[in-house]
């Protein structure tokens, strides 16, 4: 669906380049997340894959089209949610919304489902600029879905969201994965990266150092090993066994059958850990 | 369809911003102004409030429309949409010039002045009104926030107004035919005054000129500075 080639850009007369040869492709029906600090590069990158930097060196292309020839209809089937919600404070949630909709030809979502689907019903006819940063958080994305997108852009879809709204976010994004979309999000939040995407690209200073799904990074730079916590009468022991051969190892059947474990957790990396192993970087 | 949607927008988002109350106000104290003043000195002032009206609320207002639209970060969303940048630019132009249109109609209408010139005289206005909003969003196309606007197009603003020395009878050269204000004084005073055919044709054809060159100007920079930033 996405071809980027050896991707460069510099915003202005900056004489350094922003991006720097970034490869990558992303296929019909994925998640795919640009992880990484911010400065990193990656919303640069999705505005380049939407169309609004379009002073890039390289090759891009979404479904076959060059992006350097696209036109407005290219909009008619994506949907974008930038970082900052970008919507009018003095018109209500409901206006705002159908206010989009009329820009598209094919149909459109019905905007009253979709705001009550991220739990913003009750406050379809209350002006914006009365709303919390979450709420205009649920809001852009409802914007992104208006058209029935079959691709999606969002930038840091969960800044600002509460525990309970971030998950009602992550499920909405991968029901729209399972109706084929393909979603491309921006992120420097590795729970958003761990749980959503199928694959994602570490990006920093402007150069992709790395492209794998976050599981199989997980096991790469894990290790093979369980940490045990259980009781010995009032004593707390801790210990390490191989995940090799487990179901043969004596001592790990051993404490089964004998003591009451209290935790048991594989040792694979945290993408955090591969992030910061990988780049050199922490995410902040 | 597109473009009444983004038409229907501007004007409510003018309402909203209060925009139609300070030319509502506006237009009532020219009004009263008009109404209260000797016979002989109501259509020359008719003119310079016409011409201050459309030329110098016009430039500032479309400024500050823009740019609280860009506050909001709107131009982003607007044009990740099937939206195009000629319905965006349209639904702005043609928005205010039913601003400025309507407070001009208002005020004729309140201080029951009209002539035999009219249809110069509409023209005039209409297209005056027309040039002094794309010169405003030429200015705001690059402008971050309100002062930065003001500085840009302050100097700007104030050049191209030069011809009313003119019109005061203050100073006069025939460098001022090159300036739209030029022809916009004298299809705005036809009212007033009686002009040539050559002198009302020349500046109908001037603020045609300028109309074309401002709307390709403002296209570019809408398309380099706004639709495309980087």
């Amino acid at each position: 669906m996405i071809e980027v080639k050896d991707l460069h850009f510099a915003y202005g007369s900056n004489p350094h380049d922003t991006l720097r040869g970034l490869t990558f492709h992303i296929d019909d029906g994925e998640v795919f997340g640009f992880l990484g600090p911010s400065g990193a590069g990656k919303s640069t990158t999705q505005k380049i894959l939407i169309g609004i930097l379009n002073r890039y060196r390289g090759t891009v292309s979404v479904n076959g089209l060059n992006l350097q020839n696209l036109n407005s209809d290219f909009y008619e089937s994506i949907g974008v949610a930038f970082e900052t919600p970008n919507l009018y404070t003095k018109f209500t949630a409901l206006e705002n919304l159908e206010f989009f909709a009329q820009f598209y030809g094919s149909g459109t979502r019905d905007p009253m489902q979709l705001l009550t689907a991220v739990g913003l019903e009750e406050d379809a006819h209350t002006r914006v600029r009365n709303f919390s940063k979450g709420m205009k958080v649920r809001l852009n994305f409802c914007r992104s879905l208006l058209n029935n997108p079959k691709l999606i852009f969002l930038d840091e879809p969960t800044a600002g969201l509460d525990p309970v709204n971030l998950r009602k976010l992550e499920a909405l994004i991968l029901k729209e994965k399972s109706r084929g979309s393909t979603i491309c999000i921006t992120t420097h939040d590795m729970h958003v990266a761990d749980t959503l995407c199928d694959r994602v690209a570490f990006i920093v200073d402007g150069e992709i150092r790395l492209i794998d799904s976050p599981r199989e990074l997980k096991l790469q730079h894990g290790e093979r090993f369980l940490d045990l916590e259980y009781r010995d009468g009032t004593s707390l022991i801790c210990t390490s066994i191989s995940m090799d051969k487990l179901g043969t190892n004596e001592i790990f059947q051993k404490i089964l059958y004998k003591y009451h474990i209290e935790t048991i957790h594989s040792r694979e990396a945290s993408l955090e850990d591969v992030f910061v192993k990988t780049t050199g970087r922490s995410l902040q | 369809m597109r473009l009444l949607a983004a038409l229907k927008q501007d004007i409510l988002f003018q309402f909203r911003h209060g925009f139609y109350y300070v030319y509502a106000v506006l237009t009532v104290l020219y009004i009263i102004t008009l109404r209260l003043l000797p016979e002989t000195l109501v259509y020359p002032t008719l003119t310079i409030i016409l011409f201050t009206d459309i030329c110098t609320l016009g430039f500032t207002f479309i400024g500050a429309i823009v740019l609280l639209e860009r506050g909001q970060n709107l131009t982003e969303s607007l044009f990740v949409t099937p939206l195009r940048l000629h319905e965006y630019l349209l639904a702005k132009i043609l928005s205010f010039l039913l601003l400025s249109f309507a407070s001009a109609f208002f005020v004729m209408l309140g201080a029951s002045v009209g002539g035999h010139d009219r249809m110069w005289f509409v023209y005039g206005a209409i297209f005056s009104a027309l040039i002094y909003t794309l010169f405003g969003l030429v200015f705001a196309a690059r402008a971050r926030h309100v002062n930065d606007y003001f500085v840009k197009s302050l100097g700007i603003g104030l050049a191209i107004s030069l011809p009313i020395l003119a019109y005061l009878r203050l100073f006069d050269t025939p460098l001022f035919y090159v300036f739209p204000t030029r022809a916009t004084l004298i299809l705005l005073d036809v009212l007033d005054h009686d002009y040539a055919l050559s002198e009302k044709l020349f500046s109908v054809a001037s603020l045609f000129i300028w109309f074309l060159v401002l709307s390709g100007w403002v296209y570019q920079r809408f398309d380099k500075y706004v639709r495309h930033p980087a």
